[in-house]
């Protein structure tokens, strides 16, 4: 039957929320409740809060490197279907297969060292 | 009618499945705290049954029976569904890990998997970076100023360790033509047939990776108690909080373990010395001396900075991880 094993993934993907749900719903029911004035209060070093909230704008350090993430996991992706038919296609012609990838993974490296020598891999 | 005798099949497997691996996780929870307490020259825990082998039910009634607290400025929802997030795609990887061969018992086939799928290194790849979200989603619902700093420390971590791990993939699928976990055990017979020998750097980059997905110590600036209190888990009780270190410190590094030994260790494959259930105990065996070696780096080395981490990544184990993909096609060309 087509698609057998990923009905398996499915069920099991479903057996574990359930199970993980009923975890916390245990707990629910056989936890005591004792309130306390102060309990829904957000861990700090014990003076009133000077802001309650934390959502707010945060200089974060890696931007760039996040673009970078999304650009390199995309290539990774190209580069998979390449690796799983090598073994095969080497047989027959080991030259062609090597060549193209590796013309593939050299503008990839070429955009990498641009990439470092603009200093977008440094913590900013 | 076949169809809902399949389904319930499934149902029954997977419920071992996790309740099995639940338990395990509970008793590796105790193997590591006598490992960390040896290491540290102290019994570790000693009192609660013979020499604490009692220890994780106590430790498990007493998770399940604390105050289910949920502070007054959270998110409640992704407060809720973080620990989820956490602890399901964790376990999901289980799925495709195959622990051994099929074996015949009273008449039955017994398959010691949930499921073999031809993508599962992939889907293990993506449960695996899911499950970061969790703690990513646990630091920015808390609403609190250490869990925030956790979360956000983690998602620079996840943007370092995940090209190299992608990359250093690349390696032993190009050396088993599949992404098939059983496939790729098929693939390395012999002794001088498992990958370690011709993917060290594959490996290292792998271990790194590991260490950074599951928050182990070179790199759990998510948690850094001496620094954030208890980091992205700091608003967190009850089972809630219970999740959390069952999910990455525990199943995580032990599904990981396995995809390691499954990736470069052979697998199941070993001389068939046990009888019957040989491939088992040669799987569980590297399993294991896998988890005491991450344990073991866990326990000795101090903490790097999250801004040394992501450098590390980008700047040492991405160029070692591109090396390697050229070494493994001439590689693969010379050996035929």
């Amino acid at each position: 039957m087509v698609g057998e094993g990923y009905l398996g993934l499915v069920v099991f993907g479903i057996v574990s929320v359930v199970i993980g749900v009923a975890l916390l719903i245990v707990n629910r029911l056989l936890a005591p409740r004792i309130p306390d004035p102060m309990e829904g209060y957000p861990y700090e070093c014990g003076v009133p809060l000077y802001d309650k909230s934390s959502w707010l704008s945060i200089d974060q350090k890696y931007y760039l490197l996040g673009l970078l993430l999304v650009l390199f996991d995309l290539e990774a992706a190209f580069v998979f279907p390449w690796a799983v038919v090598y073994k095969e296609i080497a047989k027959i012609n080991a030259g062609f297969i090597f060549t193209e990838m590796f013309l593939f993974l050299t503008i990839l490296i070429v955009g990498y060292i641009y990439a470092w020598k603009k200093g977008a891999l440094k913590w900013q | 009618m076949e169809l809902i005798g399949v389904i319930l099949g499934l149902v029954v497997k997977s419920v071992i499945f996790v309740i099995g691996m639940f338990l395990l996780a509970a008793y590796l929870t105790l193997v590591e705290r006598k490992f960390a307490g040896h290491i540290q020259q102290r019994p570790g825990p000693l009192h609660v049954g013979f020499h604490g082998l009692l220890q994780p039910i106590a430790d498990a009634l007493k998770v399940i029976t604390k105050e289910d607290l949920v502070p007054d400025f959270v998110d409640k929802l992704l407060f809720y569904m973080a620990s989820l997030l956490a602890f399901v795609p964790a376990i999901m990887i289980l799925a495709v890990i195959p622990f051994g061969e099929k074996i015949t018992l009273f008449g039955y086939e017994l398959k010691p998997y949930i499921t073999d799928l031809n993508v599962g290194l992939i889907l293990a790849l993506a449960l695996g970076s899911i499950s970061i979200y969790g703690v990513i989603f646990a630091g920015w619902a808390s609403n609190s100023k250490y869990p925030m700093i956790g979360g956000l420390r983690k998602a620079a971590v996840l943007i370092g360790y995940e090209v190299a791990l992608g990359f250093a993939l690349v390696g032993p699928i190009m050396m088993a033509g599949s992404f098939s976990l059983r496939e790729i055990v098929e693939a390395q017979q012999g002794f001088f047939g498992a990958f370690i020998w011709y993917q060290p750097i594959a490996f290292i980059v792998f271990l790194f990776a590991i260490l950074a997905e599951t928050g182990r110590t070179p790199f759990d600036v998510q948690e850094a108690e001496a620094e954030l209190v208890s980091g992205y888990n700091t608003e967190y009780s009850g089972m809630k909080f219970g999740l959390f270190p069952l999910a990455e410190w525990y199943i995580a590094t032990f599904v990981l373990s396995a995809i390691a030994v499954i990736l470069f260790f052979g697998g199941w494959n070993g001389p068939h010395i046990f009888g019957p259930f040989s491939s088992y105990i040669w799987f569980l065996l590297k399993l294991g001396i896998v988890f005491m070696f991450l344990l073991w780096v866990h326990w000795t080395l101090p903490r790097y900075r999250v801004d040394q981490i992501t450098e590390l990544a980008w700047k040492v184990m991405l160029p070692l991880t591109f090396i390697n993909i050229f070494l493994t096609a001439f590689i693969v060309v010379i050996k035929g």
